[in-house]
């Protein structure tokens, strides 16, 4: 599903350049459930962002199910990033002035679709992950992990095929962490999500299948 | 996806509270201002729209050129040139003249009203006409003909507004009669016509009589070919649809050689022709002479839509600085909407449209604000415009389009700002406030400022100059003068009833007649020159026919002989008593005795020889706009020769002797309304076109400086609030609370002084511009900048201080604690 060949990123300091990423070669299949590991300042964040389409490579190659992503337009970026991506952000990123029901439904709108699926889906995931109650709750009236409980609902909701979560608990106490971890292994045992996490914590890699280790901008 | 944006749009502008409030009252205020100015200038621009072949009318215009090179511009013409222009000339179709009285301003009404009671009231702006009037102006007619009411001699044409107030319903005055008197005597004239006199005109009339009554009448049959003398006509011209202005007044030195040269080197000056076409009549402020109505120049509506422009230009900034300013928190909301799949067009739809929607509600504001304070501007300005005229469809949706155009204006910078982010970039936190948006927002706020600073150091010189006016010595008495306007026969010559009547009175210093006194224009004039030189040499003198008692009545100051007096039988036939310019004007040295010397006036040959007999001090009879013009007195023997009764009183009760000055009128003129008025009044009505430009400065110049402050107030908000972990640490490691609220003011305290440096210049010239217009005026002095300079900063400053005392006196543990 996710193939990285020989890629590199990099940003001019002065007259040399800071390598952020050096010539990474990867693969992650449909279906996997993957932790990026590694010290910080390792480059694993952009590593993910290039992924997620966020950030585009200064040098390499990256097929997203096949297609050459490098090669593609701003619109058909912004298609994946439609119908095929959802992010999980460490500071979850729900936007203040819409409620837990309005920040689930925005992605649908950027689908196009019809009010009445939106209504369903949103329903159906508001229902799946228990959080009914909490739908005209404003985030600043929900603790951390009901945010990223919301973060998560939003970022499934558009039914994407892979999810890119960077540290998605790193904000989080453990209890609220593990519960949040739980949750993505049922969706990537489930629902065959393929799930690309960032993560600091060993105990969080245990919940995937597979650890990609990161230091210098290396795969080790 | 539109309620979406919608919702999150309300939300921030409720979450937000004081920087929506900042924002929407700043646009709000401005486009009310706006509104109301753009409105004014409407109503400027609306004069004499109402006629239906308007452009073909125009107004003759003369110079008047001396032989000494001295140019004066008018727009009054001898009385044959009317209907000798119309025969010469074939491009004009129709003539007409128009004759205001200057002797009599308040004419007399007698009627009988819809009650069956007798009325008498005075009644003013009447005006002589000829009966092709309204062949040139076609006013719309409510009731009776055009066409013939004025051919009947005895006709009058009112006013819908005067007919109204006469007769309660103006189709009702038609046919009613009506006495009407005035020193051209008592006529009974019968209503012909009413006009409709809701729209503006220059001529600004509430009534027009033929030109066949009393003197007038003779004069106009007996002086079909005097061409140089006798200017007191307003001559108007109806072309013929294919004639054009400048082939017309290609024609004119032609004529004026063919009729007018023989008379011309008889009286000793040359007349040049021109045309002012009807529409620019209103704005012919360069002609100082008197156009009926008051004129204003076109700079001054420059000026004031520049003001218009400036106050939401203004309000447009505050928006955009806010919005810029405040982009980093909804940086975070573009990254999120981002990564979901918002493209950059749907980003940019969404704040223009969030932007448009706040200029919408400050716009629905505008509307209200401006509705509830119509009557105060309408107050400022001595404009009526009703509410009417600004629910006016074609208003509301101008400006409703303007205001939107402003809010695209206003969110396109944040919109394409906003969408430009990195989504990477934002989510990193790695924001947001680029060199080129800091240096964006500082050089509006300069703008701003040199607007403020500009605004009222111009206040300031007006201020002074207003004050200056009011308190210069005029060279004669203003206060404690009564001024009893003479309207009729009977008055007139009962002139000395009055003045034995009062003499007895202990608090009347002095009772006199006069043709004219400072406060009326003084129409009256004649060429002077003295024993050695010829009519060539003839300098214009303004003249003044007065009793014996008139200039000490006035309190000018008698430099050389003495004033006049009944005991001289020489004063009513050769005495003269001329100012310092008069003295001057003859060519002799400041200060020389002229006391017995001779001068003498030309008229068609004859020459008349006067003796000067007195010298007074230079007094400001006109305004000090004007300079100190030769001036004369001649002594008028004839107790009915007077316009005016002057009563000088020594008492501050004036309302006290009012009373008494009532009475005693009323028993001496039983069937005459008693009316009044101070000179002091009169003489400041000069400087009512300046008060109301002061006023208007000083109104729009404030509400620009709340704006601006306003807006500086949300920028050190927002700019504190950012920085309120750095001021906690800072507080931490023991900076005071002076050195933090320095810090904070600091950046914006110097853009003030910026702006300070770049306004004064600009100032300077605009407002010695302003200042050019007056003849006896104020300098523009080093202390004026430095109390506009003190004032802005003292406002920016305090507008700073507010926010940055409050951060600085923050508990550091909680600003740090809220990261």
């Amino acid at each position: 599903m996710i193939q990285l060949h020989r890629i590199s990123k990099y940003y001019p300091v002065g007259f040399g350049k800071n390598e952020v990423l050096k010539d990474v070669d990867l693969s992650i299949q449909e279906g996997e459930f993957v932790s990026i590991m590694g010290p910080s300042g390792s480059g694993k964040s952009t590593l993910l962002h290039i992924m997620g389409l966020l950030e585009e490579p200064s040098a390499g190659e990256y097929l997203f199910q096949y297609d050459p992503v490098h090669k593609l337009s701003e619109k058909k970026r912004t298609e994946l990033h439609r119908n095929s991506i959802g992010f999980v952000f460490q500071a979850y990123h729900l936007i203040d002035e819409l409620t837990v029901y309005e920040n689930i439904e925005t992605p649908l709108l950027y689908k196009n679709m019809s009010s009445a699926e939106r209504k369903s889906r949103v329903a159906d995931i508001l229902d799946r992950f228990n959080i009914v109650a909490k739908k005209d709750l404003f985030p600043n009236q929900l603790s951390g992990g009901q945010q990223q409980l919301v973060g998560i609902a939003r970022a499934l909701v558009a039914e994407p095929r892979v999810i890119f979560a960077d540290e998605p608990t790193g904000n989080l106490h453990s209890s609220q962490a593990k519960e949040i971890m739980e949750l993505f292994k049922e969706l990537n045992t489930k629902d065959g999500i393929t799930i690309v996490q960032v993560t600091h914590s060993d105990i969080n890699a245990t919940f995937g299948n597979r650890v990609i280790n990161i230091a210098d901008g290396k795969v080790v | 996806m539109l309620f979406n944006y919608i919702i999150v749009a309300w939300r921030n502008l409720r979450r937000n509270k004081l920087f929506s409030a900042i924002n929407i009252m700043g646009l709000a205020i401005g486009l009310a201002c706006c509104m109301a100015l753009v409105l004014y200038i409407f109503n400027e621009l609306s004069y004499d729209k109402q006629f239906k072949k308007g452009d073909q009318i125009y107004l003759l215009g003369t110079d008047f050129i001396r032989t000494s090179g001295d140019k004066e511009s008018g727009v009054s013409s001898s009385a044959p040139f009317a209907y000798a222009m119309k025969s010469e000339l074939p491009a004009i179709a129709q003539s007409t003249r128009l004759f205001r009285d200057p002797a009599s301003d308040k004419i007399l009404f007698r009627y009988t009203n819809q009650n069956n009671v007798q009325q008498s009231v005075f009644q003013q702006r009447g005006f002589y006409v000829d009966s092709t009037f309204f062949d040139v102006f076609d006013y719309k007619f409510i009731a009776g003909n055009p066409q013939n009411a004025l051919q009947n001699p005895q006709g009058l044409v009112l006013s819908a507004t005067l007919a109204k107030n006469l007769y309660s319903n103006p189709v009702n005055a038609l046919g009613k009669v009506i006495e009407v008197e005035s020193n051209m005597g008592k006529y009974s004239l019968t209503v012909t016509g009413v006009f409709d006199d809701s729209q503006l005109n220059h001529i600004g009339a509430n009534f027009f009589m033929p030109m066949t009554m009393g003197w007038i009448a003779e004069f106009v049959r007996s002086n079909q070919v005097e061409f140089a003398a006798n200017n007191m006509f307003m001559t108007y011209f109806r072309l013929h649809e294919n004639a054009t202005r400048e082939s017309l007044e290609k024609l004119l030195p032609g004529f004026i050689e063919k009729y007018a040269r023989k008379d011309l080197t008889v009286i000793g000056f040359d007349k040049r022709l021109f045309l002012i076409p009807l529409k620019e009549i209103h704005f012919s402020a360069d002609i100082k002479s008197n156009i009926l109505t008051p004129t204003i120049t076109k700079k001054y509506l420059y000026i004031l839509g520049s003001i218009a422009a400036f106050l939401l230009v203004i309000g447009c900034i505050n928006f955009m600085n806010l919005a810029t300013a405040r982009s980093a928190k909804r940086a975070a909301e573009v990254g999120v909407r981002k990564s979901m799949g918002a493209t950059k067009g749907a980003l940019i739809k969404q704040f223009i449209g969030e932007s448009m929607m706040i200029t919408f509600i400050a716009f629905g504001i505008a509307v209200v604000l401006l509705i509830c304070v119509l009557p105060l501007f309408n107050n400022l300005t001595g404009k009526q415009i009703s509410v009417l005229q600004v629910l006016d469809w074609k208003i509301l949706v101008s400006f409703l389009l303007l205001s939107l155009l402003t809010g695209v204006l206003a969110g396109s910078y944040p919109a394409f700002y906003l969408s430009m982010f990195k989504p990477v970039e934002v989510l990193k936190g790695k924001v947001v406030n680029n060199y080129s948006a800091i240096f964006l927002r500082k050089g509006l706020v300069v703008f701003q400022f040199i607007i403020t600073i500009c605004l009222i150091l111009a206040a300031l010189v007006i201020q002074m100059q207003m004050k200056y006016l009011q308190e210069a010595p005029l060279g004669f008495n203003k206060d404690q003068q009564i001024i009893l306007p003479l309207q009729t026969e009977y008055t007139r010559s009962h002139i000395n009833v009055i003045k034995e009547a009062l003499r007895n009175n202990s608090q009347v210093e002095q009772v006199a007649g006069t043709q004219f006194y400072p406060g009326v224009t003084n129409f009256g004039d004649f060429a002077l020159f003295n024993e050695g030189q010829t009519v060539k040499d003839a300098k214009k003198f303004s003249r003044n026919w007065v009793d014996e008692n008139f200039l000490e009545g006035l309190g000018v100051k008698l430099l050389q002989g003495r004033l006049f007096s009944t005991q001289y039988k020489t004063d009513s036939l050769t005495s003269l008593v001329i100012n310092e310019a008069g003295v001057r004007a003859l060519g002799y040295k400041q200060g020389e005795n002229v006391i017995g010397k001779k001068v003498y006036a030309e008229w068609h040959g004859e020459r008349e020889q006067m003796e000067i007999v007195g010298v007074v001090k230079d007094f400001h009879f006109t305004s000090l706009h004007e300079k100190i013009e030769p001036f004369s007195f001649r002594f008028e023997p004839n107790s009915d020769g007077y316009n005016y009764c002057l009563i000088h009183v020594n008492t501050t009760d004036i309302q006290g002797f009012l009373r008494t000055l009532e009475s005693t009128w009323n028993r001496i003129y039983p069937m005459e309304p008693f009316t009044y008025s101070m000179l002091s009044d009169d003489f400041n009505r000069y400087y009512s076109a300046d008060q109301r430009t002061a006023s208007i400065v000083n109104v729009f110049g404030t509400i620009a400086i709340v704006i601006s402050c306003l807006g500086l107030f949300g920028l050190v908000a927002f700019s504190t609030q950012q920085r309120t972990k750095e001021i906690g640490i800072r507080k931490v490691l023991g900076a005071s609370v002076t050195q933090i609220v320095t810090l904070l003011s600091r950046d914006f305290l110097k853009l003030v002084v910026l702006a300070i440096v770049i306004a004064c210049p600009l100032a300077y010239w605009a407002m010695n511009t302003w200042l050019n217009d007056f003849a006896y005026k104020i300098k523009i002095e080093w202390w004026m900048y430095v109390v506009t300079a003190v004032v802005a900063l003292l406002v920016a400053g305090l507008t700073l201080s507010y926010q940055s005392i409050k951060a600085a006196l923050l508990n550091p543990v909680k600003s740090i604690k809220a990261e």
